[in-house]
């Protein structure tokens, strides 16, 4: 019996995906959850596992295809079955041809095709070429066109307009260009659509607090000499919102329709920078979580983020956004909301500042958290009593407990 | 105790070419070598280099051919059976060495030599004397040291591989790291170079670095400049080469990660120190014009001795050098224009000046040019490229010759006798080449400097 391998639904926001690499070919032992193709979605790269095990008889994608959720990717069959296997018939004849003898292999060495090298063993045959009359032909060629792909208008040979009509268009010249075009990957045509939807659609307002650091440093230190954990100042800050968000609990809606949608907890996403985009890995249910859970959940989805690898439930939508570009010497600056969130908190370094207390003038450790909030649900005054409440426990995070 | 005239340390180009010459001159010569005959240039070098860029250009040829409907379809190629045959010529060339060093009676000492001072080496425990001693030891590549450096491959174990890999992160775009590259690019496996500097083959004549740039991107390879390595990391693709491209980190992952950023001199068994040898701050041998080093009758050549560049034809010339000082009849290498050429696809190979250089020199220059594709042995064998010959406007005399495309580097010759000679434009315009021939773009190139080639407008 032969089982066709699908796409697999991939993620909330969209299903579709680009194939970025084929790990396998025709001809391959596979067993249950060996990977078969890895397809990159607009959250992350996700590995595509086997849910049949035998011999993979046919391979219909490869690197860069576009592939939808439902697509077939590959065909799983048993040994026997190879020698009758026909693309486009979905079963095995039911007499097979008798077995062909074995071909001698030749020495041992792994044979290549000249033509592609290395990646063509991992590309499908190329389609027939359809009819075509010589002067299309040469034109093709002339254009640069590639005869396999088209479908002739006259149903029965290809003609000079087809070719016109399937020339790409020509190109600039190419005389030291001043400026490079790259070609926009899934995720930064995600990250595109959803900045522009969330300014389009969402009044945000921005307010600034700075927070004294000096008890939180103190924590830190404290884990760190007494528990042997490194606590990122974001773990902190995801406490703290969490906590805060039991006494305002606006900033864990969404407005809707027909609707506020209130989540009962709060789920935190940090974002990410990665190679060439911006992931946002959320860690669950922080409400529920002590420091230290919270700590090893972030690193984990940093370092799977880092390397393409979050799984699409990872970067499902959480409620609030902590961007922190204290790192890079940042002291402030404003986030866009992430929709459907209502809520981004931008937080800055962690810069020592003359701050008088009444005498005189004390150094004090002070790092600023700027909130960006959806006016449609949240206003100023709740806002600013929401990043008050998150100074009050970050500068003494002994309520934490509470 | 064994006396000989002269001790040798290293069997590579520099130092059997020595030792035989040496030995043919009535000379006794004793020549040590820890590991094979040949050096690096046989063994994991310039040779099995050029075997597999052979191959390569081979396979090019055919997908062009195809492409022309000339073969019906290209076929398949083994690279395990390449690598196979790679190691078969390089033994070949071995044994041919060590068969002209025994005819020329030159003695071979396997074993790893220690130069104990002026005229006194030890070899596994026995003492050996010389009136003088060459050291010839070479280079190793240099791995840089980043973090992960232990997951790249140098070039040595690069020509080992015996699988392609599909992907290839090459760190450095000298001479090591382009042909590599232009090989395993032309054998299929996606090519990603990274060059620190700003510009590849910095001080060349600039149109044809352009031309070697763009063939190769034309054949696949990603060329990447102002990238300077950060670190190495293992990942799901195999490794990934992060690196700061104009102050911003970028990666680019690979199967495999090959680091040709350049070489050391090797100084095994040389304790500068305590022998009060001189070196130049990059670690070679400090040497005089007769590859005379600061010890009396220490002669150092080849990859070792500060000067010239790390090229086998250099060691070759320093080694007659040294060899013309000890018979006391010094003919120092000097000023002698030294080719040096990159087998890539396209081939480059320069000899002399560049027109930048030259004018940086004080000189008034004209550049003349001749394409590949106006030459007619050039059109029937499909080689594309050009040449460029950079003259002294006034004195009409060659100063450099640069060419870019199908044998280059048999080419560069007539250049370097050119050059050597001040080749004049009367010179040339005597000189008769045959037609239809490659080597007719020169006499064009050097005539259009003063816009008289006949088949340019």
């Amino acid at each position: 019996m032969l089982q066709e391998i699908k796409m697999p639904n991939a993620g909330q926001t969209t299903d579709e995906a680009t194939i970025v690499s084929v790990p396998v070919q025709a001809g391959d032992r596979i067993k249950r959850g060996d990977v078969l193709v890895e397809a990159e979605t607009d959250k992350a790269i996700l590995p595509v596992e086997s849910y049949a095990a035998g011999v993979i008889l046919d391979v219909l994608v490869s690197e860069g295809d576009l592939v939808h959720a439902g697509d077939v990717l590959m065909v799983v069959g048993k040994e026997e079955d190879r020698a009758a296997y026909r693309r486009g018939s979905s079963e095995v004849p039911s007499a097979p041809a008798a077995p062909s003898p074995d071909v001698p292999e030749a020495g041992g060495d792994d044979y290549l095709p000249i033509q592609g090298g290395v990646s063509a063993v991992y590309a499908p045959e190329p389609a027939a070429k359809p009819a075509a009359m010589p002067n299309a032909k040469l034109l093709a060629r002339e254009l640069g066109v590639e005869l396999s792909g088209l479908t002739p208008q006259n149903g029965r040979f290809l003609t000079r307009k087809d070719i016109q009509a399937a020339a790409p268009a020509p190109a600039a010249p190419v005389d030291e260009p001043d400026a490079q075009l790259l070609s926009l990957s899934r995720t930064r045509q995600v990250i595109g659509r959803r900045m522009l939807e969330s300014v389009q659609t969402i009044p945000s307002w921005q307010c600034v607090s700075a927070v004294d650091m000096s008890a939180c440093m103190e924590l830190r230190q404290l884990f760190l000499e007494r528990r042997g954990i490194k606590l990122s100042y974001n773990d902190l800050i995801a406490k703290a919102v969490a906590v805060a968000a039991r006494k305002y609990p606006l900033v864990n809606a969404r407005y809707e329709k027909d609707g506020v949608r209130m989540s009962r907890h709060t789920s935190i996403g940090l974002a990410v920078a990665s190679e060439d985009a911006l992931l946002v890995p959320v860690v669950r249910d922080v409400d529920l979580l002590g420091l230290e859970e919270i700590s090893v959940q972030y690193q984990a989805l940093i370092q799977k983020a880092r390397e393409g690898r979050l799984s699409p439930a990872e970067c499902n939508c959480g409620s609030v956004t902590i961007s922190n570009l204290g790192m890079y010497g940042v002291e402030q600056f404003c986030a866009i909301v992430n929709p459907p969130e209502s809520c981004i908190l931008a937080v800055g370094g962690i810069h020592t500042e003359p701050v008088w207390d009444g005498a005189q003038f004390q150094p004090v450790p002070r790092m600023r958290i700027t909130g960006s909030y959806d006016h449609r649900l949240i206003d100023g005054a709740y806002g600013a009593q929401f990043q008050q409440e998150l100074q009050l426990l970050l500068e003494h995070p002994a309520l934490l407990l509470a | 105790m064994n006396s000989f005239d002269v001790l040798v340390l290293g069997g590579g180009p520099g130092g059997y070419s020595f030792a035989i010459a040496a030995a043919k001159r009535g000379l006794s010569v004793a020549l040590f070598e820890k590991e094979r005959l040949g050096g690096t240039c046989l063994n994991v070098g310039c040779i099995p280099t050029k075997y597999l860029l052979d191959k390569a250009q081979l396979l090019a040829r055919i997908r062009t051919l195809t492409g022309q409907a000339i073969f019906r379809e290209a076929g398949s190629f083994s690279f395990r059976a390449i690598q196979r045959q790679r190691q078969a010529v390089t033994g070949q060339l071995v044994g041919g060495v060590t068969s002209l060093l025994s005819a020329a009676g030159a003695e071979v000492v396997h074993g790893e030599a220690r130069l104990e001072g002026p005229g006194a080496v030890t070899c596994a425990g026995r003492s050996y004397s010389g009136k003088a001693v060459v050291i010839a030891t070479g280079s190793s590549p240099v791995l840089l040291p980043v973090p992960g450096a232990e997951l790249a491959m140098d070039s040595t174990q690069a020509l080992e591989l015996q699988a392609l890999p599909r992907s290839m992160a090459v760190i450095g775009g000298g001479v090591v790291g382009l042909e590599l590259a232009s090989a395993f690019a032309a054998f299929g496996t996606r090519v990603t170079v990274l060059e620190m500097l700003p510009a590849l083959l910095p001080g060349q004549q600039p149109e044809a670095v352009r031309l070697v740039c763009s063939g190769l991107q034309k054949r696949g390879i990603s060329l990447v400049t102002g990238a300077k390595l950060l670190r190495l990391e293992a990942c799901a693709a195999g490794r990934r080469a992060v690196y700061a491209h104009n102050g911003s980190p970028c990666s680019v992952e690979a199967e495999a990660v090959l680091m040709a950023a350049g070489r050391r001199p090797n100084l095994c068994g040389i304790d500068a120190e305590a022998l009060g040898l001189t070196l130049a701050p990059n670690g070679a041998i400090q040497v005089d014009g007769n590859q005379e080093t600061s010890l009396p009758g220490v002669y150092a050549i080849g990859d070792a001795a500060f000067g010239h560049p790390l090229l086998a034809h250099a060691a070759y010339a320093e080694g007659e050098a040294a060899l013309a000082a000890i018979l006391g009849t010094p003919r120092p290498v000097g000023d002698t224009p030294i080719p040096s050429c990159i087998y890539t696809t396209p081939c480059f190979a320069t000899v002399g000046l560049s027109a930048p250089a030259a004018q940086q020199a004080g000189r008034a220059v004209v550049t003349g040019s001749f394409p590949y594709a106006a030459n007619g042995m050039a059109l029937a064998e499909g080689a594309s490229g050009a040449v460029y010959v950079v003259m002294d406007r006034d004195e009409k005399t060659t100063l450099g010759v640069t060419i870019v495309g199908e044998n280059a580097a048999e080419l560069i010759t007539i250049g370097a006798l050119a050059v050597t000679q001040h080749l004049t434009l009367a010179d040339w315009e005597r000189l008769i080449v045959p037609h239809p021939s490659l080597a007719e773009m020169l006499r064009e190139a050097a005539l259009d400097a003063f816009g008289l080639a006949v088949h340019k407008r």
